[in-house]
């Protein structure tokens, strides 16, 4: 029966990033209970946290992995966002269907009139500030949620990645080629960091929380 | 060309080959680890860290001392295998660790390395200090 009781950070730290490694966390409190100071087991804790949570070679391989697969799709479904905006606009307001060839997206970019709704490039810098604070955040709930469902649920991870990445698609079309591609990276980043923390967090042993 | 015509035999041959097989030479601290493992009767984290610390003179610190031996494992220079769960671990059982025969082999590669290097060093003569 273990008699000490380790400070609420310490706590925190074991619980939410070395859940996953029981001897050592079994080892830390051992320690802990035969007289190591609360200082001591922060440190350690602390270090052990960072030894957890680095890059090795295999999680560099899935991040790899992850960041191609994203990007793929990314590219594949913005391209499909302009093509069903454009679609649906000559329906609703252009010219008849039969007009409508391919040959127009490569032929027609960044033209004022041109009849694809592509990137205008006309937001204000605080959109931009706003689109990147919520790009982090929502992508990194969002990688959260993804990495959680895929356990069980591999559909509905990918329906919560495919509308993720229309609604960036869809909110990149105001801005700058630049932009575009940086909110992009931010948004993939976001959801490599969401996916890490559910699964740093995701463990067999990770209900057996330290009280 | 034939392999008597060059003067060797099979064997002699696929010894060459081993000899000039390209070797795992390990870390100071995964030397360090893997020769606490062979002195310990009863080798898991904190009783590695402890022989290091007591032998070597080193700080150690737990969470480097379980990466390093995470990286062996996956090299399969170390076996691992669990413990009873024990209360005063919050229920947690310990992980005990064991050299493989590779882990072992890898440890003799070192050594001769490390005492290859240190001979015919004129500073180093003399004795210590």
């Amino acid at each position: 029966m273990r008699t000490r009781r380790p400070a609420r950070l310490t706590r925190m730290i074991l619980n939410g990033f070395l859940a996953g490694n029981e001897p050592l966390t079994g080892d830390l409190l051992e320690e802990f209970d035969s007289g190591r100071s609360q200082w001591w087991l922060l440190r350690q804790a602390a270090t052990a946290a960072l030894y957890e949570i680095r890059p090795t070679s295999a999680t560099l391989r899935g991040d790899m992995n992850t960041i191609m697969l994203g990007a793929g799709l990314l590219a594949a479904l913005s391209l499909e966002v302009v093509m069903v905006s454009y679609v649906l606009r000559r329906i609703l307001f252009g010219p008849p269907l039969e007009r409508i060839n391919a040959s127009l997206y490569l032929m027609h970019r960044n033209i004022a009139d041109s009849p694809i709704p592509t990137t205008v490039g006309s937001a204000a810098n605080w959109t931009v500030a706003l689109t990147f604070a919520l790009a982090i955040v929502a992508s990194t709930v969002l990688g959260f949620t993804i990495a959680r469902v895929h356990d069980g649920h591999r559909q509905r991870s990918v329906a919560l990645l495919t509308t993720a990445v229309f609604a960036c698609a869809g909110l990149n079309m105001a801005f700058t080629l630049v932009t575009q591609v940086v909110i992009t990276g931010v948004f993939i980043a976001g959801l490599i960091v969401g996916g890490r923390v559910f699964g740093l967090n995701h463990s067999d042993t990770a209900e057996r929380s330290i009280a | 060309m034939t392999l008597a015509r060059q003067g060797l035999t099979r064997n002699r041959l696929l010894f060459t080959i081993c000899e000039y097989m390209p070797r795992k030479l390990l870390t100071d601290f995964e030397l360090m680890i893997l020769l606490a493992i062979l002195r310990l009767d009863d080798a898991y984290g904190v009783s590695i860290a402890r022989e290091i610390e007591a032998t070597a003179g080193r700080k150690v610190m737990l969470g480097a001392v379980y990466a390093a031996l995470g990286r062996l494992e996956e090299q399969a220079l170390v076996t691992s295998s669990l413990g009873e769960p024990m209360p005063q671990r919050g229920g947690r059982a310990r992980q005990h660790f064991r050299l493989t025969g590779t882990g072992l082999r890898a440890v003799k590669d070192t050594r001769r390395a490390l005492v290859a290097l240190w001979n015919n060093v004129p500073q180093l003569e003399g004795g210590v200090g």
